[in-house]
């Protein structure tokens, strides 16, 4: 018991490292650049301890990502549970992929995420007309291998499932 | 276990309702925002964190400089004050004939707006938005809706207040609008932010208006929100398409909007319209 309760303490500073990096400020140039790190280490523990982390995790995440971001209250918890309940149904699946396949899908999942947010932004305002939204679908792709084998490695070491 | 045939649907569509009913409650009820600027206390160490790493190389470049820089920028400051002084000199003798003036046209003589110089310590790293976090907050009297000015001009307005930080949406942001007039003709309009970092809209423009290339635009105080007679943005590209019914303006903001660390809120007169016209004009 005690073991898993210091599992889940350890996946909750991965969660509280990966708020740090959403905020940390880019240039402008970059602004679009940046991967969904939330996302990122949300899937993958989705993933990897599926009956720990789940909906209310996803939840509960995005409600502290949208007070960090100061938009909408409620739009990174909409867009975050979905994509966490998508990964749910895919995790079976996506264990089996070689990491490459993983990030074509993780970019995906990413793009729905960014959609929701752009048709937000409609909603709230006008939006841009570039398609730039969508760049950090891409980067998150990319990305994904980095953030799997680290994190993989750390589940390793404390042996978590 | 609940995950032994698939993700458990019913929680899904639980959450999927809680999350639409807080986005809901967000947008329609000021009291929501309100409180949520106090749990916003949750995440200020967060922001706080992000901050360091800038906070910390503007500290080491403070201690190692050169004298030799620091004896230049001396000097540079002190013409730039001598400068400065003169000119307000000046300003004060034409404030006082301005008043007088405007006394003689039974005017309401215009109030000097109070100013409070805020330190930058956050960008936000959301590209769908333009904000950026300053180190005062309600415990320093601020309130929402308080414009916010760097040397340049107009910056944003403060739209989020907690007790330490408050939020600042500049007026690049796509849900910025900002009433102007042109100092040159006295044509007054709204610029618009258009989620770009360095372009501005004005939208609307009838074909036939007067306005060129470098027309300077400043805040014309309609709406009651910007103080008057502030510098806002600055014409960049008239587009006169015939088969469009308005013109396609674009500026640029005349505030330094990504380099200034430091910004100046003004306090907000009392209000000089009734009350429900003002809040008319809030939305």
């Amino acid at each position: 018991m005690a073991e898993a309760r210091g599992g889940s303490l350890i996946i909750f500073g991965t969660f509280i490292i990966s708020l740090f990096l959403s905020q940390l400020p880019l240039p402008d140039l970059l602004r679009w650049a940046r991967p969904e790190w939330v996302l990122l280490f949300l899937v993958y523990w989705v993933m990897r301890a599926p009956s720990r982390v789940g909906l209310f995790y996803a939840f509960g995440l995005g409600l502290l990502l949208d007070l960090a971001q100061g938009g909408v209250t409620g739009l990174n918890a909409l867009s975050l549970t979905l994509v966490a309940f998508l990964a749910q149904l895919l995790y079976r699946r996506m264990r089996m992929f070689p990491l490459p396949q993983q990030g074509i899908i993780i970019a995906l999942l990413t793009g729905l995420n960014q959609l929701l947010h752009y048709w937000m932004q409609g909603l709230t305002g006008t939006h841009g007309d570039s398609l730039l939204f969508l760049l950090p679908a891409v980067f998150s792709g990319l990305f994904w291998p980095l953030i799997f084998v680290f994190l993989d490695r750390l589940a390793r070491t404390f042996d978590l499932n | 276990m609940i995950f032994r045939n698939g993700p458990s649907k019913a929680l899904f569509l639980l959450l999927i309702m809680a999350a639409l009913f807080v986005i809901a409650l967000d947008l329609n009820s000021p009291k929501f925002r309100e409180g949520r600027s106090y749990v916003n206390l949750i995440i200020t160490p967060l922001q706080w964190l992000v901050d360091m790493p800038a906070r910390l190389a503007d500290n080491v470049s403070d201690v190692v400089v050169s004298r030799s820089t620091l004896v230049a920028e001396n000097n540079r400051l002190r013409t730039e004050a001598l400068e400065l002084e003169q000119r307000v000199l000046q300003n004060a003798a034409l404030t006082a004939e301005n008043r007088r003036l405007r006394a003689l046209l039974n005017a309401r003589s215009r109030i000097d707006s109070e100013v409070r110089l805020a330190e930058l310590i956050g960008v936000d790293p959301n590209p769908f938005q333009h904000e950026i976090l300053t180190n005062l907050g309600s415990q320093d009297g601020i309130t929402i809706g308080q414009p916010a000015l760097d040397s340049g001009g107009v910056m944003g307005q403060v739209i989020s207040v907690a007790p330490l930080i408050s939020r600042v949406m500049l007026i690049t942001d796509s849900r910025s609008a900002v009433p102007v007039e042109s100092v040159r003709t006295g044509f007054r309009s709204v610029v618009l932010g258009n989620g770009n970092p360095d372009s501005l809209e004005l939208d609307f423009v009838p074909a036939t208006t007067d306005i060129r290339v470098g027309d300077t635009l400043f805040t014309s105080g309609l709406g009651g929100r910007f103080p008057k007679g502030y510098p806002v943005a600055e014409v960049t590209e008239v587009t006169r398409d015939p088969g469009r019914p308005f013109l396609v303006i674009r500026a640029i903001p005349t505030a330094r909007l990504d380099k200034s660390r430091h910004l100046l809120l003004v306090e907000r007169p009392p209000a000089l319209l009734p009350e429900q016209l003002s809040e008319a004009s809030d939305g």
